[in-house]
């Protein structure tokens, strides 16, 4: 043994050796803390550094102990100073290192912009088993975009960098200038920017994002389409109505199913229009079917298909109208459902100047997984919907969950424009909305093995119409009903975040004022306040 | 603790009685000021938000920072005080850490001064409080870092010009080496963006308080700090 160090025994019962054991201890138990238990890696990491650490300095010191008979004080000073220095840069990075990992973030935003969804991180947590990566193309040079598309952008990229930090290493992206590389965004097929192209290398699959004031939802949609994971399909049953089920522009079309129909498209799904009357069948992959505002009634073979299809385990939601037609308020009585005669007047809460437009707000929501989101509704022309018989009466009902009523004092009027109540008028509340789980038609005893057939009926169409979709929260109640009813949870909805342009309102003079203390005032204060002081000194 | 104390209202004494703290809180709103008025002239609806001079603001700290830090120690150590407070009954950190202190004081009162700005914020617009204070936490570990930088550079010479160029060149090294990401990729990447002052102050900017952006500047003022006392240290030995 050389002369100076000393065998392990001698440390034992010392301060040195008792630090050594708990060194080695604790970097044995980090380690494997965090090699073992991933929910605990960051504390395992962390008593790993400690032990480690520890260990280093009585390394360190150990070995300058020879030195120390040696050299000159100021060598030795010289050298301490260079391992301390070291040793306190390593703890640094060991404790940042151990911070970068434990992942504590606060999104001190009112909105909690950048707080992603559960199911987000669901996603990018646990099943995000292949690399993705996704290319940004967006321009640079902030002349050359509107400040419209350099916030969308910037919030395409915000939540970028949320997916990569979230994704564990499984979700990278870079950020292209197209007109600087326009060989890059032609290879990727990109021609309108901002842009996001998702790609797995491994599967070779590739989705393109444009544009979008949903980021979130429609990265989400990209990178579970490029993991090769199922969407689910809608369907809109077409020929029974007579509202236009394409026109995607026009923001004041009245009996217009367009931004809907959008609205479906980016919460996930694959919507397709269905035409029974044409050909009797509903695909196999329906996750749900949709009926706006039949005015039409069903025929023989269509209205079978329909039948079977809800009863084996089918889900629909109607959107109905007053003045329904009889074969489909038979077809939704048939699942507990009563689609009631008239109009639903409101004179507690409509939209002002307009009784037959019952207004919803908190107090009137019934179902707190649909509504949670929505604030205030409304329903222009409203069928009255009640329970064909008491819930008790109907043994094959699993479940029914009015999703908002009426106030108290509503009634059903045979006539839009009559706001006064007559002694014949049936009164409320009415459910403005319902969904029903049932096992079986009510009407008729099954068996308790049947499947569960899920309907969601709305007496209102118009609220989802390109008029009204986007006032108040008529969108979030329609896609939040959607979602539920669809039972998602492969594919999921996540709301956009209200984005709130928080503006300054000032008049001319305001402005002036502002002006007046951010160019003078304060300068001007501090200016003399020094003065004064230098003053005074002098 | 109690020395510390004293060292700090020394310093901040001294720098409250000279021009000095006043001339850097004046160039600092009038800056800042020029910044926050500009923004609010330039739409119609500008967006009730600190951003456009919080942001900037950092630039300007990285200015002053140096001015402020570069005669802390150098000054000393050329007029020959140094000697004098080494063989004083504080220790080498007391007195490191009194100098910070006392500068961070003015820098914080700086900043301070544009609370204005967000109470006009307040009273013409609606303006999102999250983001607000997460910017003002920000802005002050990002001056901490910075006048850490400008202690460290002012123990290594006599010359208090030489202590802030170099300031200067480390600050502008960590404020653009995350440029140089792009240029590498893979883990370099990652520790070049790490290591930037500026990746780090985005998300306070954005109303987002991340643990690692803290850690990140507390890191530097701590290390830069150490390296300081050692500094002193070996300058005693020698």
């Amino acid at each position: 043994m050389p002369p100076g160090i000393r065998g392990p025994l001698a440390y034992v019962g010392t301060l040195r050796g008792a630090l050594v054991t708990v060194g080695i201890f604790a970097s044995a138990v980090g380690l494997a803390t965090a090699a073992v238990l991933p929910e605990l890696r960051s504390l395992g990491l962390g008593i790993f550094a400690s032990g480690a650490a520890a260990l280093t300095f009585l390394a360190m010191a150990t070995l300058m102990r020879p030195y120390h008979r040696v050299a000159r004080r100021t060598q030795r000073y010289e050298l301490a100073s260079l391992v301390s220095v070291l040793a306190l840069t390593g703890i640094v990075a060991l404790f940042n290192y151990v911070i970068v990992q434990s992942d504590v973030v606060a999104d001190l935003t009112a909105s909690e912009q950048y707080t992603l969804a559960p199911q987000t991180l669901d996603t990018l947590t646990e099943r995000l088993d292949a690399p993705v990566e996704a290319t940004a193309f967006i321009v640079d040079d902030s002349n050359a975009v509107t400040p419209l598309e350099a916030l969308i952008a910037e919030r395409m990229v915000d939540y970028l960098r949320e997916f990569e930090r979230r994704s564990g290493g499984r979700f990278s992206y870079q950020v292209i200038d197209p007109e600087r590389f326009p060989d890059i965004a032609y290879s990727k097929e990109v021609t309108q920017w901002p842009s996001v192209v998702f790609e797995n290398a491994n599967a070779g699959t590739r989705q393109k994002v444009v544009a979008t004031s949903n980021p979130e939802q429609e990265f989400l949609t990209a990178l579970l389409v490029v993991l090769g994971l199922s969407q689910k399909s809608i369907y809109v049953l077409d020929g029974y109505s007579s509202w236009d089920l394409t026109d995607q522009n026009d923001p004041d079309a009245p009996q217009t199913l367009g931004f809907a129909l959008r609205g479906l498209e980016g919460d996930s799904y694959n919507v397709g229009v269905l035409n029974l009357i044409e050909d009797p069948r509903i695909p196999d992959d329906a996750s749900l079917i949709i009926a706006a505002a039949p005015d039409h009634e069903l025929g023989i073979e269509d209205g079978t298909a329909l039948n079977a299809y809800l009863e084996g385990g089918g889900r629909l939601l109607a959107l109905l109208q007053p003045d329904l037609p009889g074969s489909w308020r038979a077809l939704i009585a048939r699942w507990g459902i009563d689609a009631l005669e008239g109009y639903v007047i409101d004179p507690d809460s409509h939209v002002a100047g307009s009784e037959w437009v019952p207004l919803v707000g908190n107090e009137g929501y019934a179902s707190t997984e649909v509504t949670s989101e929505a604030s205030t509704t409304f329903f222009p022309s409203l069928a009255p919907l009640w329970v064909v018989r008491a819930p008790e009466d109907m043994p094959t009902l699993v479940d029914l969950k009015p999703i908002a009523l009426t106030s108290e004092n509503s009634f059903a009027s045979d006539r839009i424009e009559r706001v006064r109540r007559l002694s014949t008028d049936l009164g409320g509340p009415f459910m403005v909305g319902v969904i029903a789980r049932v096992r079986g038609p009510v009407d008729r005893p099954v068996p308790a093995s049947a499947p569960v057939t899920t309907v969601g009926v709305f007496g209102d169409a118009d609220f989802v119409s390109n008029r009204y979709f986007y006032a108040f929260s008529n969108s979030d109640l329609f896609l939040n009903t959607v979602n539920h009813i669809a039972g998602d949870d492969a594919l999921v909805s996540i709301r956009p975040k209200p984005t709130v342009f928080r503006e300054m309102a000032m008049t001319p003079r305001e402005l002036e004022i502002v002006r007046y203390i951010g160019w003078f005032l304060l300068p001007l204060l501090v200016a003399l306040f020094g003065s004064a002081v230098w003053w005074v000194r002098r | 603790m109690r020395r510390v104390l004293a060292i700090t209202y020394r310093e901040t004494q001294a720098n409250f009685v000279s021009p000095i703290a006043y001339v850097i809180a004046l160039v600092f709103v009038s800056l800042t000021g020029y910044f926050f008025v500009d923004a609010m002239s330039a739409s119609a609806f500008p967006e009730a938000t600190v951003e456009p001079y919080v942001g900037r603001a950092t630039f300007i700290l990285a200015l002053l920072g140096p001015l402020l830090t570069m005669r802390l120690l150098a000054e000393e150590r050329k007029l020959g005080t140094l000697e004098l407070l080494m063989t004083s009954p504080v220790r080498d950190w007391e007195v490191v850490i009194g100098k910070f202190a006392g500068a961070f004081v003015v820098v914080i009162s700086a900043i301070a001064l544009t609370s204005v700005y967000v109470g006009l914020l307040f009273l013409y617009g609606n303006p999102d409080p999250g983001p607000i204070f997460t910017a003002y936490i920000g802005l002050a570990l990002f001056a901490g870092a910075a006048l850490a930088v400008g202690l460290f550079t002012s123990s290594l010479t006599s010359n208090q010009i030489i202590a802030a160029v170099l300031s200067y060149g480390i600050l502008a090294l960590l404020s653009v080496i995350h440029l140089a990401a792009d240029h590498v990729g893979g883990a370099p990447a990652t520790l070049l963006r790490e290591l930037s002052m500026v990746v780090h102050f985005e998300d306070f900017l954005r109303g987002v308080l991340d643990l690692r952006h803290v850690a990140y500047y507390i890191s530097v003022v701590v290390v830069l700090l150490y390296f300081t006392t050692r500094t002193l240290e070996l300058g005693r030995w020698r």
